[in-house]
């Protein structure tokens, strides 16, 4: 069953721990101060990552609205609402990548992109306790290393406060990071242990 | 075997200073020049490594301190800026395009954690993926799961990353610290503490290069054996980034080219922006068996004195990391390992040969690696 991101309204952030909400975006910082939760979904770019890296855009990034742009790095939305994790595979060598990537490093392939599971396992995490002027979601946090499949390892922020270990099973879910611009405002991908 | 060689160097202070970047590089590149016995004229090039400056930094700098009108190469590879720079000095030497070159590293820098480099990830930056504690910190706990490696051992790179410091006059940090302030310093990034992370430094390092058969100058030649640069291999996901691949097939490369083996080298420099870097890359660079970088530490075998000695000067971790400066400050202190000058922390008897690695950004920049021999 895919996930589905449901438009929603943008929510303020009251405090200063970063606010989950049903639709798995956060809110990283007070509304006043920072940016705020991103609601929904853009409606203008479902078709940006269904094919190939190269595949041009369907508007122009200026002219998406609600402000939301998508990780294409890392993640996909179908034309149906979907929301995918993206890796890409070698269309030569059959080799499979994450985050996306153009061409393949081993044989020089185009990839093409191509959904991953958003089942996998822990095998590291870190809980982040500092950080710098531009990163938005206040510490403490974690950042966790998910092995989704056989040489593929997804790298995400998770908000949940109990410490990863390795080897538990992990959840991929969409999360809505905003910066101080709107431009800025991008969704992609947390972890967490609630499918 | 390159025929290029270090006839001389020169370094600031490294810290927090109020002084420009050009009034840095004055003093450094003077000190070079010094002890090779040669005079800005007779410089044929210059090769700078600096990280944020920006377009065309280098050549600003080097005009304001009488080095205009001569050739002079930025390069911008993160904090490999000048290892990479080095390499490219020696290349040319090699084919003989120049004869004496100057290297200079430099980097003013602030307070706190860089910006991630990585400038078409957007939710990277957002999020804090691509900062370098973290970063490392990944590096850091997998390396303590897979080889049952305590807090403690790894705490003591920092231990011993200070203590050299303390005898290295132009370090950031002039104090020596123990187990327990290291162990027991703010969490940053678990389980790295603040005195496992390298401090934000400004500073400049400079070196004279030049034929190593026809040095020109009257500075002691030490001969760059070896000098391989590369990047992360991308695709190397199964590993999730976590081992050190590139250094692994860059100091295969260098030993080859030097015709040297690990258990040649008498003094290494490595990239210990954090204790979990210094633990792997000793460990990549064959300097001790895999697992066991921390503990040698612990063990007292990496520091001055011991059967292999590793950031004499202090590394990243006391030294301090300009990060354009950072891989001409290690090859500055090879040399000086080498030619029997580092004054208080000279390792004894004189070591022949050393081996330097650099590491800069991550997916971005370049590792350099670089055997030098007396």
């Amino acid at each position: 069953m895919p996930l589905r991101v449901p438009p929603g309204t943008p929510v303020s952030a009251p405090a200063r721990q970063p606010l989950a909400s049903p639709d798995g975006s956060v809110v990283p910082r007070p509304a006043a101060a920072r940016p705020t939760l991103m609601g929904g979904l853009p409606s203008t770019n479902m078709n940006m990552m269904s094919g190939s890296p190269f595949q041009a855009p369907a508007h122009p990034a200026h002219e998406l609205s609600p402000p939301a742009a998508i990780d294409h790095r890392r993640v996909r939305l179908a034309a149906d609402g979907s929301w995918h994790v993206a890796g890409s595979r070698c269309t030569q060598c059959d080799r499979l990548y994450h985050p996306v990537r153009t061409a393949c490093s081993h044989c020089g392939g185009l990839c093409k992109v191509e959904d991953l599971p958003i089942e996998g396992r822990s095998c590291v995490a870190t809980q982040v306790r500092s950080t710098r002027p531009g990163v938005v979601i206040p510490p403490p946090y974690q950042i966790v290393l998910v092995r989704v499949a056989e040489n593929v390892v997804v790298r995400a922020p998770s908000l949940e406060a109990q410490r990863w270990v390795p080897g538990e099973i992990a959840y991929l879910r969409p999360l809505s990071l905003r910066g101080d611009s709107d431009s800025t405002a991008i969704m992609s991908i947390q972890v967490s242990r609630k499918p | 075997m390159t025929s290029a060689a270090i006839i001389g160097g020169g370094i600031t202070p490294f810290g927090r200073t109020t002084a420009t970047v050009p009034q840095m590089a004055f003093v450094a590149v003077t000190s070079a020049l010094s002890q090779a016995e040669l005079t800005v004229a007779q410089i044929d090039a210059v090769f700078c490594g600096h990280a944020l400056p920006g377009s065309g930094g280098g050549t600003a700098v080097m005009a304001e301190i009488g080095l205009d009108g001569v050739p002079v190469f930025n390069v911008a590879a993160a904090c490999a800026s000048s290892a990479v720079a080095t390499s490219l000095a020696a290349t040319h030497i090699e084919h003989g395009t120049f004869g004496r070159v100057l290297v200079v590293g430099f980097e003013a820098m602030g307070r706190g954690m860089i910006p991630s480099s990585i400038v078409h990830d957007e939710f990277g930056r957002l999020a804090g993926l691509d900062l370098q504690p973290p970063r490392y910190a990944l590096k850091a706990q997998a390396y303590l799961d897979a080889y049952g490696v305590s807090i403690e051992h790894l705490a003591a790179i920092a231990v011993k990353a200070r203590r050299n410091a303390a005898l290295n006059p132009n370090a950031h940090w002039r104090k020596a610290v123990t187990l327990e302030e290291v162990i027991g310093s703010p969490l940053v990034a678990s389980p790295l503490t603040r005195l496992q992370c390298c401090p934000s430094s400004s500073g400049v390092a400079a070196l004279v290069l030049a034929p190593y058969a026809a040095p020109g100058g009257s500075g002691r030649p030490v001969r760059i054996a070896a000098s391989a640069v590369g990047s992360e291999r991308y695709g190397e996901s199964a590993d999730a980034g976590l081992t050190e691949e590139v250094t692994v097939r860059l100091a295969r490369q260098a030993y080859e080219r030097a015709a040297l083996a690990p258990a040649d080298i008498g003094v290494a420099q490595l990239h210990d922006a954090f204790t979990s870097g210094e633990a792997i890359r000793s460990e990549a660079l064959g300097l001790c068996p895999v697992g066991s970088g921390a503990t040698w530490a612990s063990e007292g075998r990496t520091s001055i004195g011991g059967s292999i000695p590793i950031n004499t000067d202090g590394g990243l971790l006391g030294r301090g990391h300009p990060l354009g400066a950072t891989g001409a400050a290690q090859l500055l202190e090879i040399y000086r390992q080498l030619t029997g000058t580092a004054a208080g922390r000279q390792i004894e008897p004189v070591p022949r040969a050393a081996i330097s690695q650099n590491s800069g950004g991550s997916e971005n920049a370049a590792t350099v690696v670089t055997i030098c021999t007396a």
